[in-house]
């Protein structure tokens, strides 16, 4: 997975969960149009895609968002130096038109390493989440699909994994399989499936009992097929939004790990290993310029993706609808 | 435009000019005009029935009466009440005061308008004291006691301290009339007080909202779709459609000789129990005696294992057999088992004894992938066209999936097959692309019908696959599946409700009750000479649109005030 094919976090998850659909709001227009089954109307999903972009939270959440992937995935044409040119004249200088963010201790210049820092963050919070969907959605649509014994012990086993605080547990994998990229995304996505697992689950369990799922069932349709077209299909709303969400929580969990130097290693930059640099005290108190941005960086991501994911929450909230009972065919 | 307002006296509630538009902001790209322009007044004493399909603004008129819309619903018009108040209907902050003490109101469904956790007497001692804040405790109760004899439930042992789970459907609607009559209303408005309830319930229902309008001299005002249940109630009928004023007029007037084309396309949809309309031809009409029926059903029973782990026996001993080409009807309440019949034939709950023969072979016993084989013999239609269709996946794949994932064929064949089969159920080739949500219910229903046919079945199962549709797109579904059984020739189990449904459709009908069969036998002879009281009763409960007919039935009932020999669970459908 690289980055380039992955333009806007959760969207582009739906997306490729959906069938590849590269519109951006199309696909959100989709994920949302039959968020209560067989509830909605011919213009429910236009009407989403337009109600939804003029919601200030999700339209202003996008902007930010859209804007921080660009610069980062822009950063070759943005920067001047490559983020891991060691410059020995120019240590630890504040920022001035050279160095716009300054230098690190290494002469490193801030502003390269920041936007391609963001690389390696985003695609972090991307495939953990990718990796979690992956696990959480298979788990809990069995479970909720075949209840019984495979629901009692996939649940059970969601909760021994619950139970274990992640930051401790975290710590200690990373520390005996070793510091990089792929190993935060595994230990990412494998501890945190359960709260998806669960959500799914909860939703299979009602959706199964539609006359839909009956009637494949009766025909003897296979079981895959059954869980494919008719749970996991009608589960995007809840898997979009929880989706949306995680991505806030996997950057930050990136951004901990890394900042610990358990996460991404030196000398690649990621956001959360430049706020390492933060735990020298001089640096702390006298070269602001050093952690500061990194710091700002994930703050605004993470309340941009944070913004897009309460106003998508908001959105596939069933309502109560007068127009929907009246049939289309009188408008006038 | 001719109103419905001549009348003498000074009516209980006259409403005047009421206009409701929804606005595009919420609706999408238009205005949508669900009301328009529309006047009509209610008198003490009468019952007006407001009558019209879905869509056609009815009960968005009684929730404007009484500020119920939402805030993007913009309303204009007037309401005037007996004692000369005038309220302005665009102002739901004035309609305060006319709720509860003018106009009391009872909702479609009781079992979401009454809270689980307190008991009924509770419930109405809270709507007595709100209603008359100056009585002390005892005349609360007094009240409380009055009104539940008014309801007819006066002498139902300790029913004050009975929780709303513990009573059926009716007497929960009942309640709910007693709220309403908490308030001493001048106007009652009912929206569809008794379309969540069985027939026989239903009658009670409907008998008590006659007495309570004529004895106590209440104007009611009542929301219905059903012309059974306007013939046998109404003293005036209004129709409307599509928001627009279609026709007022008595119930005699309209139901002898209703003026406008959409009023007699209404009643013309509505099959008639008593068979005039009845065409032998329209069944397969073969003698069947000395053919080898294609399923038979034998010793079925099906019990379910509660709570407390007691055994309860939805379906005890049934059997019966379907020839080829015959229509079966399986007829009952709910809770008679006939969902749970279809549903154990098709594998969806296990049976607990008894054996499914299809040409011979026990389907229960044979092996998975035989069994497969057997199951794509048969075609189902289910009640609801919306539940049925899976949401996310569009026309095209729908009718496709029984094609591709039972019957094996490549994409493109049965892209092929599926737009065939959209021509043979007359729906338009370009549905294929759309979503279930862009269709109507009666399109979603023909979807559901084309999907049941894919595959040339040999038995069709179809559990009401009318009864969630308005009744003039009923009258084309069964024409549609009337034609296709000619057609291609299955056999079709047939469940429903509704009689005369049954009637107009089945070669042989089951009646169930309690997971019992009452009796069974010949269509015609069936219906024109029932054995058994409780079938009597089941074709005399069901009303029919006649208002002739339905007033013998009630001055019948009136005078033998014991004649109410059902042994009605009551539950809600």
């Amino acid at each position: 997975m690289s980055i380039e094919n992955t333009a806007v976090p959760s969207i582009a998850t739906a997306a490729a969960m959906h069938g590849a659909k590269d519109n951006v709001i199309q696909t959100v227009s989709d994920a949302t149009a039959s968020d209560t089954v067989g509830r909605t109307t011919a213009d429910h999903a236009t009407r989403s895609s337009h109600s939804l972009l003029r919601n200030p939270l999700f339209a202003g959440g996008l902007a930010v968002t859209l804007a921080i992937v660009a610069a980062c995935l822009a950063a070759p044409l943005l920067t001047r130096y490559a983020p891991n040119d060691i410059d020995l004249n120019s240590l630890e200088v504040a920022p001035s038109a050279t160095h716009w963010l300054g230098t690190d201790a290494l002469g490193r210049d801030i502003f390269s390493r920041l936007l391609y820092g963001g690389r390696m963050s985003i695609l972090v919070g991307l495939a953990a989440v990718a990796l979690q969907i992956v696990i959480g959605v298979t788990l809990g649509t069995v479970a909720g699909y075949h209840k019984g014994i495979v629901d009692a012990i996939v649940m059970r086993i969601s909760e021994i994994f619950q139970c274990f605080p992640f930051y401790p547990l975290a710590i200690t994998i990373a520390a005996v399989f070793g510091a990089n990229v792929w190993n935060v995304v595994l230990i990412i996505g494998v501890l945190q499936w359960p709260g998806l697992a669960r959500l799914v689950r909860a939703e299979v369990l009602s959706l199964r009992e539609h006359a839909f799922v009956d009637y494949s069932r009766a025909i003897g349709v296979p079981t895959w097929r059954i869980l494919w077209n008719g749970l996991v299909r009608n589960c995007i709303p809840v898997i979009v939004v929880n989706g949306t969400l995680a991505v806030t929580t996997a950057i930050l969990s990136e951004a901990a790990l890394s900042f610990l130097g358990l996460g991404v290693s030196q000398p690649d930059p990621s956001w959360g290993n430049m706020l390492s640099s933060a735990q020298n005290f001089r640096v702390l108190s006298y070269e602001p310029w050093m952690w500061i941005p990194p710091g700002v960086a994930i703050a605004l991501l993470v309340l941009a993706v944070n913004a897009m994911g309460e106003a998508l929450q908001e959105h596939v909230r069933p309502r109560f609808g007068y127009i929907a009972d009246i049939a289309p065919s009188h408008r006038h | 435009m001719t109103d419905a307002t001549e009348h003498a006296e000074t009516p209980a509630l006259s409403v005047r000019d009421l206009d409701v538009v929804f606005t595009a902001e919420y609706s999408g790209d238009s205005d949508v005009h669900a009301v328009d322009h529309l006047s009509f007044d209610a008198h003490a004493g009468e019952v007006l029935a407001i009558v019209g399909e879905s869509g056609s603004g009815k009960s968005v008129t009684v929730q404007a009466l009484l500020g119920l819309l939402p805030q993007y619903a913009s309303v204009t018009g007037t309401l005037s009440t007996a004692d000369e108040r005038t309220f302005d209907l665009s102002d739901p902050a004035q309609l305060r005061d006319l709720r509860g003490t003018h106009v009391a109101m009872v909702f479609q469904d009781p079992y979401a308008s009454l809270d689980p956790v307190f008991t009924i007497g509770r419930q109405l001692a809270e709507a007595v004291a709100v209603a008359e804040p100056s009585l002390d405790r005892k005349r609360v109760r007094d009240r409380v006691n009055e009104l539940l004899d008014d309801v007819r439930l006066g002498d139902v042992e300790g029913i004050a301290g009975k929780y709303p789970h513990e009573l059926s459907g009716g007497q929960l609607q009942r309640i709910m009339i007693a709220m309403a009559l908490a308030e001493h209303p001048q106007v009652l408005l009912a929206d569809e007080p008794t379309t969540a309830l069985d027939a026989t319930v239903q009658q009670e229902v409907l008998d008590l909202l006659y007495s309570v309008c004529h004895d106590l001299n209440i104007a009611t005002i009542i929301i219905t779709h059903d012309m059974g249940v306007v013939a046998d109630i109404a003293d005036r009928v209004l129709v409307m459609h599509y928001g627009r004023f279609v026709e007022h007029g008595t119930v005699d007037e309209v139901f002898r000789a209703p003026k406008e084309e959409y009023t007699q396309k209404l009643l013309a949809a509505v099959p008639s129990a008593d068979g005039t309309d009845h065409v032998p031809e329209s069944k397969s009409g073969e003698p069947f005696d000395d053919v080898k029926p294609l399923l038979d059903v034998n010793h079925l029973t099906v019990s379910y294992r509660d709570r407390s782990g007691k055994v309860k026996e939805v379906v005890h001993d049934v059997g019966f057999s379907i020839r080829p080409h015959e229509v079966l009807a399986l007829v009952g309440q709910s809770g008679s088992g006939k969902s749970t019949i279809a549903r154990s034939l098709l594998g969806l709950n296990p049976l607990t004894q008894g054996k499914v023969l299809i040409d011979g072979k026990d389907i229960f016993a044979l092996r998975r992938r035989e069994r497969r084989a057997v199951q794509a013999r048969f075609g189902i239609v289910f009640q609801s066209p919306s539940e049925s269709l899976n949401p996310r996946l569009t026309i095209g794949d729908i009718i496709a999936e029984p094609l591709r994932f039972v019957g094996h064929m490549n994409r493109k064949d049965s892209r092929n097959r599926a737009l065939e089969l959209l021509d043979t159920v007359h729906l338009p080739a370009d549905v294929i692309d759309r979503y279930p949500s862009e269709l109507s219910g009666g399109q979603r229903q023909r979807v559901a019908i084309a999907r049941a046919i894919a595959l040339n079945p040999s038995l069709l199962i179809a559990d009401e696959p009318t009864s969630a549709l308005d009744v003039s797109v009923q009258a084309e579904i069964l024409d549609l599946l009337r034609g296709l059984q000619r057609r291609i020739g299955f056999a079709c189990l047939f469940i429903s409700h509704d009689l005369p449904l049954v009637r107009s459709f089945s070669d042989r009908v089951i009646v169930l009750h309690n997971g019992n069969v009452v009796e069974s036998g010949d269509t015609d002879e069936l219906f024109t000479h029932p054995h058994q009281d409780y079938t009597r009763n089941l074709i005399l409960s069901a009303p029919v649109a006649n208002p002739r007919i339905q007033r013998a039935r009630r001055s019948e009932r009136s005078n033998s005030p014991s004649n109410h020999p059902i042994p009605s669970k009551g539950t809600i459908k």
